[in-house]
């Protein structure tokens, strides 16, 4: 478990971080979010100590980081920033293997690894020998989380991993995250501009505003009942019902003790997936479709039913 | 193939004219009938070339070593602060002409290798220093911010991404410090440095062109053969 004890950091006048408490539980994906300057890239900085606090402390699974030599904690925390920053002089093998040389892995350990690693993040070992120049966008940013994640880190930080990349990659890219933290388990804080972004990954958004701690939920409860007016404006105002369908799936509202005929959606198409469906086709209810085979009915009730 | 290699048929040019410059005498003599001595012979050529190839490289080596380590220095946390003095510094000793600095070292030192020495090391330092500034500072911050949070430490960070990253500025910088020495070591003759300018300024004193002109041509190849080197080490550097 990651937890932010009132944290406080201030530049001259300004207070950058003001005060934020928060509790991660190990193996969520916390999404960091707000208006800009709300203080979110500088919380994730204080969690790697790129910058020390002014007051407060950060544990990390129990132990105080700040009480850890900087070094070393560092190389316990995966760090991702959204313009990569691949070594451009080492391949990517070289870049990935960046933390286990650290640490002084065997050679044999850090190939094994880094074969592991092109595999869960999706690119052919082919890449490996490749510089970072070679590769487009979205391989390198999937360089960049690999080489995060070599030395098994507890903790994944993110700062806008994805902000540089076409719409299209980023929601591969996405797909890829998940992926790789549903097999690896890591602890991932992730700062995002993207409203979308932070629905659709986080298990915890925590939103951030002049450097406060305004409100931290999962996602479905952060848009049923936002804290603020201001939230409720940054998750699309009158238009926030429209991002509630991103938080559940087809088959958690599905009747699945009857069928229609048609094209099935997918039960874990989201509900926004399903609504789009029902206006090409000028219907009111779908059949679903689960991965055991299972049928079912999702109807627009359903849909909106709380 | 030894067309697409300068450096190689330019080195054997120098080499072949300072081991064979004896057998030229003809050729001096029929340039200028007038001379009873057309070759110099006062030291041989293989020696002042070996003189003047050790005074150069020795005073190059140290002005890259001192640049390169006042630049570092100068681009940590601790010795931010020492920066704008160490370009200042290194401007300044740029802008003294290296006779000056020749003339001012000879009262403190004597006469020989070691005032050029000094006045050579002086004089290369700039170079070296500014480029290895620029080189640092042309590694990108996201770099720096990405090796800090991947957990270099500061020595690791310098050795492993910094300085391989600034290498191509800071040969640049060690190039150019080098052929200015090897230019300017030329001087050191008139306070009693044995090298290649030798012949040239006893050959200005005594009215002797032949000499100026043995001593001329091999500093010049030398200057041209060492240039090319760098150039061959430049293109083996990996393209970013």
């Amino acid at each position: 478990m990651i937890r932010l004890d009132h944290l406080t950091k201030r530049y001259g006048a300004t207070v950058a971080v003001d005060d934020v408490s928060l509790d991660i539980p190990a193996g969520a994906i916390c999404a960091l979010v707000g208006p800009s300057g709300a203080g979110k890239s500088t919380l994730l900085r204080l969690i790697n100590r790129l910058i020390e606090p002014d007051g407060g402390c950060v544990q990390i699974g129990g132990a105080e980081a700040g009480t850890l030599p900087v070094v070393a904690l560092r190389r316990r925390i995966g760090y991702v920033i959204q313009s990569v920053g691949l070594f451009p002089h080492w391949s990517v093998a070289r870049n990935i293997a960046t933390v286990p040389r650290l640490l002084g892995w065997e050679t044999a350990r850090i190939e094994r690894r880094i074969d592991q690693l092109l595999d869960l993040v999706g690119l052919p070992p082919s890449l490996a020998t490749r510089y970072p120049h070679e590769l487009s966008g979205g391989q390198q940013q999937r360089v960049g989380v690999a080489r995060a994640l070599a030395a098994e880190p507890e903790l994944l930080l993110m700062d806008e991993p994805f902000g540089a990349v076409d719409p299209v990659t980023r929601r591969t890219l996405q797909d890829a995250l998940l992926e790789i933290q549903a097999r690896t388990g890591t602890t991932i804080i992730l700062v995002t501009h993207d409203v979308d972004e932070a629905v659709r990954l986080g298990t915890v958004i925590a939103f951030l505003s002049h450097g406060r701690l305004v409100q931290a939920a999962s996602p479905a409860e952060m848009l049923r009942a936002p804290a603020s007016a201001e939230v409720a404006a940054f998750f699309g105002g009158p238009r926030l019902g429209l991002r509630l369908l991103q938080t559940a799936s087809a088959g958690e509202r599905a009747d699945f003790a009857r069928t229609i005929a048609g094209e099935p959606v997918e039960a874990e198409a989201m509900l926004d997936e399903v609504v789009a469906r029902m206006a090409a086709a000028g219907v009111t209810s779908l059949p679903v479709k689960d991965g055991q085979g299972r049928r079912g009915v999702i109807s627009l009730d359903d849909v909106v039913a709380r | 193939m030894l067309l697409a290699r300068p450096a190689a048929w330019v080195g054997a040019l120098f080499l072949g004219l300072t081991f064979g410059m004896d057998r030229l005498a003809p050729l001096f003599s029929w340039l200028y009938p007038d001379l009873d001595r057309p070759v110099y012979t006062r030291a041989g050529f293989p020696e002042l070339a070996l003189s003047h190839a050790l005074l150069a490289g020795s005073a190059s080596l140290v002005a890259t070593l001192i640049g390169i380590g006042a630049a570092v220095l100068a681009t940590r946390r601790a010795g931010r602060a020492f920066a704008p003095s160490l370009q200042a510094l290194t401007s300044i000793a740029q802008t003294f002409p290296p006779v000056a600095v020749l003339a001012l070292a000879v009262p403190a030192t004597g006469y020989g290798a070691l005032p050029t020495l000094i006045a050579l090391i002086l004089y290369g330092l700039m170079p070296v220093t500014s480029a290895t500034l620029a080189g640092l500072a042309s590694v990108p911050a996201a770099l720096r911010e990405a090796a800090d949070g991947s957990g270099f430490s500061p020595v690791a960070r310098l050795w492993q991404v910094e300085l391989p990253l600034a290498a191509p500025l800071i040969l640049a910088g060690v190039r150019t410090s080098t052929i200015i020495g090897i230019g300017t070591a030329t001087i050191g003759s008139t306070v009693g440095a044995l090298t290649l300018g030798s012949p040239i300024i006893d050959g200005l004193s005594g009215s002797n062109p032949a000499y100026v002109l043995q001593g001329t041509v091999l500093v010049a190849l030398f200057a041209i053969f060492v240039d090319l080197l760098f150039g061959e080490i430049e293109r083996r550097l990996p393209r970013l």
